[in-house]
């Protein structure tokens, strides 16, 4: 104790004493005995009298080791093996340390930790049989029924063989140490586009709205470097984690192999970790906690728009370019109006997702790297595709509007532009047609940056066909509404809004038959499909109710269209068929922002919430 | 040993990666390094601690006993400047071996809470909470409990603690209300979780007394856990059984198919309450196979004779088959203790939280005893307490024992204690005062008039709590002194006087082993808030009793008053030579007399046991063999509540009534933050409800609505509601035991339906 406290409140006490038993101090007396109090209240414990006095080179090792030692591996990995996380679930009891150390000694944010642990009910039920005290037969003992209960499964990042998260990185804001295999994130390298907490199958890197990117865990391998233990490791009570090298497979055998039930398929990502259990069957047959509970995913919306937008504006030129090629062929043409108006729409309507696109990166600034992925990510493809495909637009844009501005351009500035090169009338059209195949690779590439996932909800045959058909639903209207600005009685309004009406119109169906499918069926109730689709009609209700009344309220105006120009009420045509664009556009932004927001996916255990 | 990975240079965040090591980019192409990996970076420790990061950095440490559960680890405050920056598990303490569960990770977190008390709160004509300053709070103090006092009398008056102050704030407590203040009668909520043990201690050793040391864990060769879950109520005991390289059998007997149970080689999932007639079995048993120490019986016990003869009524087929489980596994169980060298019984709730808990405990004690397992490394019959200071309750409360656990009614032992407080031997009573549930029983009648609640929450935690909350509203005045204004009980109170908490203050706790340790002094309360300790210096110098207590200056003075009031008691601890030798022994077991420090130099051993030389504390030196008839279910399932409500609890990160866990982030992320209730599969199906969905509850008490949880750990016919939700007490019934008045939660009945959204 510090015996200056100590003499302090003695005499406090004392002087208290000569004049005690006082009922009530007077008010503003000197003895202030609250204040007294208060100040040796903020006065701490005398740390020189109990701290450890730690001498210089007291430690050489920490004192932790002696536990841990036996958890790490002798040696180096040697070539084709890594280190990876080993856990014993029989030793796992469920506290839950590991998260918390993890969190403390990495000094991590409040609510961040890079371990989590679910729970698992094993077990079937006990046997139907009830047993009244009555009753003369027996119940079997319960040692037989040993395998019903509880499991605890603490999980952090695999280190996977085949990281998705680096893959998908646009950035190549992840490495793989050769030697030791360990997954790291370059946090200074990352822009924040969370496209690997897609690509990680088990949510591993976790994205921080105050950093701006995402981190995840490094299996501590400052620690590991100086032959310490991770912070999991060395926190466990039960010795449950150990850190092992391991043979690097290169394939999995078994397809169907999961680390845990409902876990995601081992074949997509290859993870290290190696789950050690003497119950191992009852533990995969039984069922996470949070099984088939779902939450609203993130919306992403500012990708969302991005993806319909850019959609539209490659559909409405894709479409323009056909009904001109089909003009052309059939001896008319188009007039340039319209395919200028056209074009400038569609340039506008993408730059606007396309300006949208970064308020999705924690890391603007950065983005500039977005190229160094090409090879392995479907971000970076996406990226420089679209890019190309803005860049091209605009260009043909710039040829097809110069004859218009060219007089309002002061000569000093044209007259830079060398006589001798003269761009030939075909340029424009060849632009339009070039950013048409870029588009549509740049297309193809969004959709794969979600198929790239493996999520099953976001497989080819349920991305493609909405991507594609957002392009056409709302790319038919939109281009039959510029085209009908400037020429309201063009041939080319009525097989276009037709496209339109017909492909909204069946997807629509499609979706809605789904929706009544899955409430109806109830033997598919756990199926990932289902699961997504009651997100849909229970939480996501208000945005399914805008996707369906935005969708029939754009196809009631096509439709009110094409009456209209049959009677030629010209201008009636043109407002209705622009409520039709909006209308659809809203309602494919709606189904997008339900693709995102609906999506469910195989997971490591977790618990109720 | 370790990797050697330092050298590579290309793994090296503190250095930009090397141009044309491999395939690597430039670090303007590909940033390996920045502010925000510099953000995680790792320090060589210092203080043995390895690889540190900036936010754990420390210029000092030091070592404080944990104020979560009765395990009493050691957590290594790291210090800056004197103030606790951090914490981690002390590596050296013999109690936790270098580690911690997630509560005691988090033990500094939960003190930086917006919901933290700082300034004395009073309640105003028009409802509402006014803040007041201290001298106002304790004039009002004074005043109004005088007041209730001189219009009700001095029994009118009474005040409800707690397991987790320190020793020396609840002796301060226990002596200010009942030698200063003329209280008559208070209790602690150690009543909800240690009263029992205490109760069958006393009876059967003559003096409350847990002979074990937690290397018992480890030397047991067969350990029984009876009504005791340590995987997540004491995962650092558990810690010690897996450290055990006896191979020993583990034997659980729970309702319940816990964690600990899974970890069982023998799991006996009896019915709720069967605990009483199976142990009687397994005692018959044990007889009958004559597993018995003859000789201990003989020389060291009384009442063999009336125990063979009452448990030879409990025969084990019918006993199986009351309790829904086999002959055979009840067998397994008698072999495995009958053959034990070293058998070990640990209890913990589940027996002690029953209408017939005081005999359950001393069922179990009787085994330990007749198969002469006490005394010896890896036996005893062995209580695992609940809160940090529960044993401090019971030892310094001063409520139904007089301080040290002397007696009130013993004129030498009020004579005793006055000398040692340096009081008039005539302001100590001769009478005891009430349990708990008696207490709440005189505010029904009117005979309670004004309370005094101290770091605890009966508006949450006490048995049928809708019935609490109302008669809490019959109370003329109700003080609360917490280190969160915001417990459910606070917000009833009229005044509210902000307390200093765990971390903000000096003292010692007593955990289950009989250990002494201490609590520092790390951090600054908040506001106006004061150690428990100094708001009783100050209600004394208020009440007009200052003289009285002037000893009691500061905690360390309080203990050495503590420990002449032990002398010659078998909780001496005259021979501890103050906080610096706790300090530096890693906590120190009762008893260590002076005549133990004068023998022994070198200090303490830091795991010592009791009863090796077979002698307890009755007069006669013997131990007691008490048995009792086992009575059925007060609440049965019937047609109308056709299922039994088990309670208890749920995770390791949830600390009872949860006002301080819930204040940590991180802790919220590691269990459900809405009630739930585990149903059994088969009665899911039955009752149609999924797994996930909202159920209502409904006992005959009241009605809840909390989330179904399909487990397989309860059986047909049971459900299981963790009591960290508030609203587990709003369905139990109110029910004690009748020796040691503790609450009975884990049996009402209840009917669970399913509501449809």
């Amino acid at each position: 104790m510090s015996s200056s406290l100590l003499s302090e409140s003695k005499d406090a006490a004392r002087s208290h004493q000569s004049r005690s038993p006082l009922a009530f101090p007077e008010t503003g007396n000197e003895f202030d005995l609250v204040g007294i109090l208060l100040e040796q209240q903020q006065t701490l414990s005398a740390v020189e009298v109990f701290s450890k006095a730690h001498d210089a080179g007291e430690f050489d090792v920490p004192a932790q080791a002696f536990y841990y030692r036996r958890l790490m591996p002798a040696t180096e990995p040697r070539p084709g093996q890594q280190l990876a996380f080993e856990v014993n679930l029989d030793s796992c009891s469920g506290c839950k340390a590991c998260v918390v150390a993890c969190h403390t000694l990495n000094g991590l944010e409040e609510n961040e930790s890079w371990r989590k642990v679910g729970t698992l009910t094993i077990g079937v039920t006990e046997p139907e049989l009830v047993v009244m005290p009555t009753a003369i037969g027996i119940e079997p003992s319960p040692v037989s029924i040993g395998m019903s209960g509880v499991q605890h499964v603490t999980t952090a990042c695999h280190h996977c063989e085949d990281p998705g998260c680096l893959s998908g990185c646009p950035v190549k804001a992840y490495v793989k140490d050769d030697v030791t295999g360990i997954v790291r994130h370059l946090d200074d390298q990352c822009i924040g586009c969370k496209y690997c907490t897609m690509m990680c199958p088990y949510e591993v890197p976790k994205y921080s709205k105050r950093l701006g990117i995402v981190r995840k865990c490094d299996m501590c391998q400052q620690r590991l470097k100086t032959g310490e233990a991770p912070a999991c490791v060395q926190s466990c009570p039960n010795e449950a984690i150990a850190i092992r090298i391991v043979d690097v497979s290169g394939v999995i055998a078994d397809q169907s192999n999961r680390l845990m039930p409902d876990a995601p398929l081992s074949s997509i990502t290859r993870p290290t970790t190696r789950y050690l259990s003497q119950r191992n069957l009852a533990v995969q047959t039984a069922i996470p906690q949070d099984h088939a509970i779902d939450d609203v995913a993130e919306s992403h919306w500012p990708l969302a728009l991005m993806l319909v937008t850019t959609q539209v504006a490659v559909g409405m030129i894709l479409l323009e370019r056909l009904v001109a090629g089909v003009a052309f062929v059939s001896g008319g043409s188009l007039p340039i109006e319209a395919t200028r108006l056209t074009a400038s729409v569609a340039f506008a309507i993408a730059m606007v997702g396309m300006n949208l696109a970064p308020l999705h990166l924690g890391q603007p600034l950065r983005a500039w790297r977005v190229f160094l992925g090409l090879r392995t990510s479907w971000l970076s493809r996406e990226a420089v595709l679209l890019g190309k495909f803005v860049g091209a637009l605009g260009a043909a844009l710039l040829l097809m509007w110069w004859p218009v501005f060219s007089k309002y351009v002061p000569d000093f500035i044209s007259n830079l532009w060398p006589e001798s090169i003269v761009i030939a009338s075909w340029v424009a059209s060849a632009l339009l047609i070039a950013a048409v195949l870029l588009g549509i690779a740049g297309l193809y590439s969004s959709a794969m940056i979600y198929i790239a996932t493996r999520r099953e909800l976001w497989r080819a045959a349920r991305t493609l066909p909405r991507f594609a058909s957002t392009g056409v639903i709302v790319g038919g209207v939109a281009t039959a509404f510029t085209i009908a600005l400037i020429d309201n009685a063009s041939s080319v309004v009525l097989p276009l809004v037709m496209i339109s009406v017909i492909s909204g119109a069946v997807k629509l169906f499609q979706e809605w038959k789904n929706a009544r499918q899955f409430d109806n069926d109830n033997s598919d109730r756990k199926s990932l499909d289902a699961r997504s689709q009651r997100l849909i009609t229970r939480q996501l209700n208000v945005w399914w109710r805008l996707r369906l009344g935005a969708g029939l309220f754009g196809l009631s105006a096509c439709f009110l269209a094409i009456v209209s120009f049959a009677i030629d009420a010209n201008l009636a045509t043109v407002v209705l068929l622009a409520g039709g664009s909006v209308g659809l556009i809203v309602s494919e932004s709606a189904e997008r922002l339900l693709y995102f927001m609906s999506v469910v996916y195989d997971r490591m255990p977790g618990t109720l919430k | 040993m370790s990797i050697d990975l330092a050298l590579r240079t290309t793994d090296d965040v503190t250095l930009p990666k090397k141009l044309g090591a491999g395939l690597s980019l430039p670090q303007l192409f590909q940033r390996h390094e920045g502010t925000m990996t510099r953000e995680l970076l790792l320090h060589p420790g210092q203080h043995g601690l390895g690889m540190t990061h900036e936010s754990l950095a420390a210029d000092s440490t030091t070592t404080a006993t944990c104020g979560f559960c009765a395990t009493g680890c050691g957590l290594r405050l790291h210090l800056r400047e004197g103030e606790a920056v951090g914490l981690t598990p002390e590596t050296n303490y013999p109690v936790n071996l270098g580690m911690a569960c997630p509560k005691g990770w988090e033990a500094l977190r939960v003190l930086d809470s917006p919901e933290r008390a700082t300034t004395p709160l009073l309640r105003g004509s028009d409802g509402t909470m006014q803040p007041i300053g201290w001298d106002e709070a304790l004039k009002t103090f004074v005043e109004k409990i005088r007041g209730v006092q001189s219009r009700h009398g001095l029994e009118s008056v009474a005040f409800l603690s707690t397991g987790q102050i320190p020793s020396e704030e609840m002796a301060f407590l226990g002596a200010l209300a009942r030698f200063g203040m003329g209280i008559r009668h208070g209790d602690g909520n150690t009543r909800q979780c240690m009263a029992t043990a205490a109760t069958a201690y006393k009876e059967s050793f003559g003096f409350d007394a847990p002979p074990y040391t937690y290397d018992d864990f480890e030397q047991s060769d067969c350990l029984v856990f009876i009504g005791a879950n340590p995987c997540i109520a004491h995962p650092i005991m558990w810690e010690r059984v897996l450290r055990n390289r006896q191979q020993p059998q583990i034997i659980v007997i729970d309702p319940r198919r816990t964690e600990t149970a899974m970890a069982a080689n023998v799991h006996l999932q009896i019915r709720p309450k069967a605990d009483l007639a199976v142990l009687y079995a397994i005692t018959n048993e044990l007889i009958a196979r004559d597993c018995i120490d003859h000789v201990f019986v003989a020389e060291h016990t009384e009442g063999f004779d009336r125990l063979r003869e009452h448990v030879a009524a409990f025969e084990l087929s019918s006993v199986a088959r009351d309790a829904g489980i086999s002959i055979d596994a009840i067998t397994r169980v008698v072999e495995a203790i009958g053959n034990g060298k070293a058998v070990s019984l640990w209890w913990t709730m589940g027996v002690n939280q029953s209408y017939q808990g005081t005999r359950t405990a001393q069922a179990i004690i009787n085994i330990a005893l007749i198969t002469g397992n006490i005394g010896r490394p890896g036996t005893g019959a062995n209580s695992i307490t609940g809160q940090c200071n529960a044993m401090g309750s019971r030892l310094w409360s001063n409520t139904t024992n007089l301080l040290g656990h002397h007696r009130f009614e013993e004129e030498a032992d009020r004579r005793k204690v006055a000398t040692a407080l340096n009081m008039d031997v005539e302001c100590i009573p001769s009478t005891t005062s009430w349990k708990y549930d008696r207490i709440i029983e005189g505010i029904r009648k009117g005979e309670i008039k004004g309370l005094w609640v101290i770091a605890t929450n009966p508006a949450h935690s006490w048995i049928d709590q809708s019935d609490v909350r109302k008669l809490f509203g019959n109370l003329e005045f109700l003080v609360v002194q917490d280190m969160y204004d915001t417990t459910e009980t606070a917000r009833l109170a009229n005044l509210v006087l902000p307390a200093a908490a765990w971390g903000e203050k000096d003292g010692t706790f007593i955990n289950s082993e009989r250990r002494y340790g201490v609590l520092r002094k790390v951090r600054r309360a908040p506001g106006q808030a004061l150690a428990d300790f100094q708001i009783f210096r100050a209600i004394a110098h208020y009440w007009g009793v200052a003289e009285q207590f002037a000893e009691w200056t500061d905690p360390e003075a309080a203990y050495r008053i503590m420990q002449r009031l032990s002398r010659d008691q078998p909780c001496d601890i005259t021979g501890i030579d103050g906080y610096q030798q706790l300090s530096e022994c890693g906590g120190i077991q009762w008893p260590w007399t002076s005549q133990d420090a004068i023998e022994n130099v070198a200090g303490p051993r830091p795991q010592r046991r009791l009863f090796s030389d077979g002698r307890f504390y009755h007069g006669d030196g013997r131990a007691r063999l008490i048995v009792d008839e086992v009575s059925p279910l007060p609440e049965p399932p019937d047609e109308a509540y056709p299922i039994t409500l088990l309670t208890g609890r749920g995770t390791v990160s949830q600390w009872h009534t949860q006002t301080r866990t819930r204040q940590s982030p991180v802790l919220r992320m590691l269990y459900p933050n809405e009630a739930y209730i585990e149903i059994n599969p088969v009665d899911a199906d039955a009752l149609e409800i999924t797994h996930g969905q909202k159920v209502r509850v409904q006992s005959r008490r009241g009605q809840i609505t909390v989330t179904a949880c399909v487990s397989t750990s309860v059986r047909r016919g049971q459900a299981f509601l963790p009591m960290h939700y508030e609203v587990a007490n709003q369905l139990t019934l109110s029910h004690f035991d009748p020796h040691s008045g503790q609450p009975s939660y884990k049996d009402c009945a209840i009917r669970i339906t399913a509501t449809h959204p």
